[in-house]
């Protein structure tokens, strides 16, 4: 009775301490997503109707190997120029209006003298600015091209220097990295800006106008004299004069249009049905008038049909979204018949869906609070209504991630986990399932309250890495990897490894938190039921990383005629195995007991971190990916967290030891004064 | 009355053997296997794979003091291949002595005769298991694999201007030299003698205005051989030294530096014939010849990530042929050797320009052994664990009741 007291001050540590915990990756997940404290105000700026996102969203474009909807192309380069998925501005009346991927490129595109305005592009570090001669505004904010663009010619000319720099292996410091990243940026930028200058422009044909003036005249009207102009520029090369005046000044034209719109958009398919590669307007453009590409009269035909497009705008503006939508349909159309489409729909369902975001934060944040909320009074009608809202949200979120990983998997057209960025649904959608079977064989509701927490961390994770990256993390696979047999077998069960063997660190913690905060009351039964689950976990930790680790070794003699290359990833995964054998065999030679096992199943995880992610930033071997220092970072953080948190797991453990000697002592003692 | 030993007490050999298949001895042996491993994994950054595994894992060096990002751990900690041995006796006693061999132990006893197998593989794989590879040019035929690291001295006998009889200082003999040794071999069926001397495993050839990067060997020719650590990437290394060619009598012929990446081997005239002498990669030689009639690579559109490559070859034996398709995770197995897709070249290559192919060539008599070993532990663990777990729901359903 006297520990009540006690009891109930540590449950309230416990209690801020796990919030504070929660509220600090919160924190981190929605960093990116904040805006800026003062909104640019564009009064002329228009919001795009429905219809014409409708109309834009799912326009097929080949990007990093793949054919993929608009939005999602927009999406990851908006990602990586700002930082995040949105812009809010202010329009005319102060009205906020917020801007999303697929706006936001059609603005670049079609409404470039807007999207110069727009804060396109985040700046981590002001002294990027100070260093291409701009001034700053605060330490980090968002800036547009039209601000930008004031110091492009110092921000390229350093650019240069520092892409020079680093093809002679000089590290570059951080400024140098963002200043080459911002250029980066603006130039990916100004291919969008600058993509449909064909259209804008024109080609001017000198004296071809009413009494010798000049003649403006379509792009793809002129590409239709391609063959004309290549016999005069044929002539020209086997007399050995130069070609006319005012064909070398079409040609000079045409350079600059085709070249504006060369590195945008790769919207085109290409209409021989060999050809792979999909094609910008300004190859398109350029291929015509060089005699080269595709079927010129398909050639001259898209461009025209682009042309059309981009001056419905501007004549007819109510007309766009079907001009669009009638577009659209004709890529789909080609695409189809390429059969290149059939993922395109789905992936319009999945960036709908937005499954791991609501997930995220609308199921596993709530399922975190619940939890917490639950220890206010753990045995009582509330306790139990929080209980089996943890159980329903949790339950909810596991599905919700589920989803969202079938989808990408159908996307793909392959096994769940092909690349780091899949890992990480997948095993918090693993996680989160195993606690749940552990929940539902014991029980106890000491497990539940992990699984939302796993979530939360898992799927937070999974987003800062995208937000990171800024790549898209559907990428086609590698030749060595396009193998769905192995993927299927190996990967999945390396990685069910990780989440195993994290879900018993997780309950190992949970064993030290309760025994930190003396939540569980002094009462044995509890601390053996989670001795109990941790060495059943861990068992299926064993066969899943024994099994996988074997089958990547059997995948590598396969692939390359070894089993065991001493790769740091193989080395990672055998590293697991040998962890858990160490313990499980360590426990029955008795040289780990109950306090033992649970601080070595806590180490187990940054064992997992280093298999996981510690290995591929070595810069050495097969699955070195190159890693920012903010992933390093977080790598180091993380050992120094379980390193920390051992520390007091071992000072409490000798605390205890010492403890119960004295006691023992002290009995002996008595008993021999009694004697 | 004469001293005897208590009943209770062990004999001691009883005493050596609770120990060597002990649960003590298995943990810290797998947690020494861990720790090395991790060790290795580190260090590969500074010293390269090829390096590691000699350094942790060749039977040669019993112990090792690991270092990191360039500094000295000090440590002294038993090599990886010794301990993995030791490993192989604990966890064969103990399956033996220590194990309950009863039926609810089964799925233990299964997993570990899995291990054991997989162990005994690796282990066969270390002593018995040959690499190479394969370059073949697309229309072109072969029939020799060259090793990646072993260099060997080549002594051409040439008619005219073909070979006709290749004599050759294997690896072995090379490889313990350092480069201030010097060893002389007597070439049995030759007119003359060599007198090897500075050879080292990296080298390079530089003039004596050139900017130093190491130590240098003897001016010949107006060449030194500057001697240059190993690379990271062993296979990258350069062998080279300087070869003295000695009549019978001991007296001096000619001598030459000879380097692995020269463009031309050096040439000596005894007797009246013609001899060239070269660094070269050791040969294999295949028991079949292998014909590329193509090759195709893919990237994924608009891209430089590799979608797929692959090499229609034919299989030349005894005269009749046999068409094969190798590409990745496909390899061609036959006559216990097996040719992985490995590389290919050149990278930039002109459209409709031949390419070559490289195929990875390995004889491993334990190819398989590791797949069988999965299968027996993975069954092992799943009957020892599925029946701890059938188990558990009982209990606990017997609780709940």
């Amino acid at each position: 009775m006297s520990e009540a007291p006690n009891t109930n001050w540590r449950r309230w540590v416990a209690f801020v301490l796990v919030l504070l915990g929660i509220g600090l990756l919160f924190s981190r997940a929605v960093k990116g997503m904040l805006p800026e404290k003062s909104l640019v105000k564009i009064v002329e700026y228009e919001p795009w109707s429905e219809e014409v996102l409708d109309a834009a969203r799912g326009i097929p474009v080949q990007d990093g190997g793949r054919v993929k909807p608009l939005e999602t192309y927009a999406g990851y380069k908006m990602l990586g120029m700002r930082g995040d998925r949105r812009i809010t501005i202010k329009g005319a009346d102060d009205k906020k209006i917020r801007i999303k991927p697929t706006a936001w490129i059609i603005d670049a595109l079609f409404r470039p003298e807007l999207a110069v305005k727009l804060p396109t592009f985040r700046i981590d570090n002001s002294e990027v600015l100070d260093r291409i001669g701009l001034k700053g505004r605060a330490k980090r904010d968002r800036y547009s091209y039209e601000e930008v663009n004031k110091a492009r010619a110092e921000m390229f000319k350093l650019a240069t220097e520092y892409e020079q720099l680093a093809k002679g292996d000089i590290d570059l410091d951080t400024v140098q990295k963002q200043t080459l990243a911002l250029a980066r940026s603006v130039r990916d930028f100004e291919a969008l800006l600058g993509y449909f200058s064909f259209v804008r422009a024109g080609v001017e044909l000198a004296g071809a106008g009413v009494e010798g003036s000049s003649q403006l005249q379509r792009t793809s009207t002129v590409m239709a004299t391609a063959e004309v102009i290549q016999g005069v520029l044929e002539q020209a090369r086997t007399t050995g004069q130069a070609p006319p005046t005012h064909v070398q000044d079409i040609l000079r034209q045409i350079t600059n249009l085709s070249n504006a719109a060369r590195y945008g958009l790769v919207v085109l398919p290409p209409s021989d049905p060999e050809k792979t590669e999909w094609v910008t307007a300004g190859t398109r453009i350029w291929d015509v008038m060089m005699g080269e590409g595709d079927d010129p009269e398909v050639a001259v035909s898209d461009i025209g049909e682009l042309e059309n497009l981009v001056l419905i705008l501007y004549q007819q503006p109510d007309e766009f979204a079907g001009a669009l939508e009638t577009w659209r349909k004709g890529i789909e159309e080609r695409a189809e018949e390429r059969d290149e489409f059939s993922s395109v729909p789905l992936e319009l369902s999945y960036n709908k869906g937005n499954w791991f975001f609501r997930a995220l934060f609308l199921v596993f944040l709530p399922g975190c609070l619940f939890v917490v909320l639950s220890w206010l009074s753990p045995k009582s009608l509330w306790g139990r209504v929080m209980y089996w809202l943890v159980w329903g949200f949790t339950s909810v979120g596991l599905v919700m991630t589920i989803i969202g990983m079938t989808q990408r998997s159908l996307i793909m057209d392959r096994p769940p986990v092909g690349n780091l960025y899949d890992t990480m649904p997948y095993i918090t959608a693993g996680g989160v399932l195993l606690i749940l079977i552990v929940e539902g064989l014991t029980r106890r509701g000491l497990a539940l309250g992990l699984a939302p927490i796993m979530g939360f961390v898992g799927l937070t994770m999974a987003r800062l890495y995208e937000f990171g990256d800024a790549s898209d993390p559907m990428d086609p696979l590698l030749a060595v990897l396009r193998s769905n047999y192995w993927l299927t077998t190996h990967v999945l069960s390396v990685t069910a490894g990780y989440f195993a063997g994290l879900v018993a660190a997780g309950l190992s913690l949970v064993y030290l938190f309760l025994r930190m905060f003396k939540l569980d009351g002094g009462d044995t039964s509890v601390r053996r039921a989670l001795t109990r689950m941790v060495y059943g976990v861990l068992c299926f930790t064993l066969l899943l990383s024994l099994i996988g680790t074997v089958l990547g070794g059997v995948w590598a003699n396969d692939s390359w005629g070894r089993f065991w290359g001493w790769d740091p990833k193989e080395n990672g995964a055998l590293m697991i195995v040998l962890w858990v054998l160490f313990i499980l065999h360590a426990r029955m030679g008795g040289v780990l007991r109950e306090w033992g096992l649970h601080l070595a199943t806590i180490f187990l995880s940054a064992v997992i971190t280093f298999s996981w992610w510690h290995v591929n930033l070595l810069g050495v071997g097969l699955h070195s990916y190159g890693f920012s220092d903010s992933k390093k970072a977080a790598v180091f953080w993380f050992y120094g967290i379980i390193g920390a948190v051992l520390f007091i797991g071992i000072g409490m453990m000798i605390h205890e030891k010492l403890e119960m000697r004295a006691k023992r002592l002290a009995k002996a003692a008595g008993d021999g004064v009694k004697a | 009355m004469a001293a005897t030993l208590p009943s209770k007490q062990k004999h001691p050999l009883r005493k050596v053997l609770d120990f060597l298949s002990g649960y003590h001895l298995a943990s810290a042996l797998i947690l020494l296997l861990g720790v090395l491993t991790w060790l290795g994994t580190l260090e590969q950054v500074d010293l390269g794979l090829y390096e590691v595994k000699r350094k942790y894992f060749s039977a040669s060096n019993p112990f090792l003091v690991p270092k990191y990002n360039g500094y000295t751990i000090p440590i002294i900690l038993p090599n990886a291949y010794w301990v993995g041995m030791l490993f192989f006796v604990n966890l064969l006693l103990g399956t033996i002595f220590k194990a309950r061999w009863r039926w609810a132990s089964s799925g233990t006893l299964i997993a570990h005769a899995g291990m054991l197998l997989m162990l005994l593989g690796a282990f066969v794989t270390q002593h018995w298991s040959t690499r190479g590879n394969m370059a073949i040019n697309e229309g072109e035929t072969s029939d020799v694999a060259q090793h990646y690291f072993d260099h060997v001295i080549e002594v051409t006998e040439m008619e005219g201007s073909a070979p006709s009889k290749v004599h050759v200082i294997e690896t072995k003999h090379l490889k313990d030299l350092d480069p201030e040794d010097t060893r002389l071999f007597r070439m049995e069926n030759l007119p003359f003698d060599l007198k090897v001397e500075g050879y080292q495993s990296n080298a390079r050839p530089v003039t004596p205005g050139q900017p130093r990067n190491g130590d240098r060997g003897t001016l010949v020719d107006g060449y030194h051989l500057e001697f240059r650590e190993d690379e990271v990437e062993s296979e990258r290394n350069m062998g080279g030294c300087k070869v003295t060619v000695l009549n019978k009598q001991g007296e001096k012929i000619d001598e030459f530096l000879v380097w692995l990446m020269a463009f031309h081997p050096a040439t000596v005239r005894v007797e009246d014939k013609f001899y060239t002498v070269k660094v070269n990669k050791s040969s294999w030689k295949m028991p079949f010849e292998v014909h590329l009639t193509d090759f195709t690579h893919e990237y994924h559109p608009g891209t430089m990530r590799p979608k797929r490559f692959e090499s229609e070859v034919e299989r030349i034996e005894r005269g009749q042929k046999e068409h094969v398709l190798i590409k990745m995770n496909e390899p061609m197995r036959h006559d216990g050797l097996t040719f992985f897709q490995a590389s290919w070249g050149p990278q930039n290559a002109r459209p409709g320009q031949d390419l070559f192919s490289v195929f990875e060539v390995v004889k491993n008599p334990a190819d398989k052994w590791p797949e069988i070993s999965m299968w027996i532990v993975g069954i092992g663990l799943l009957i020892q664990f599925g029946m701890k777990l059938v188990m558990f729901i009982y209990n606990q359903a017997k609780r709940d009741v």
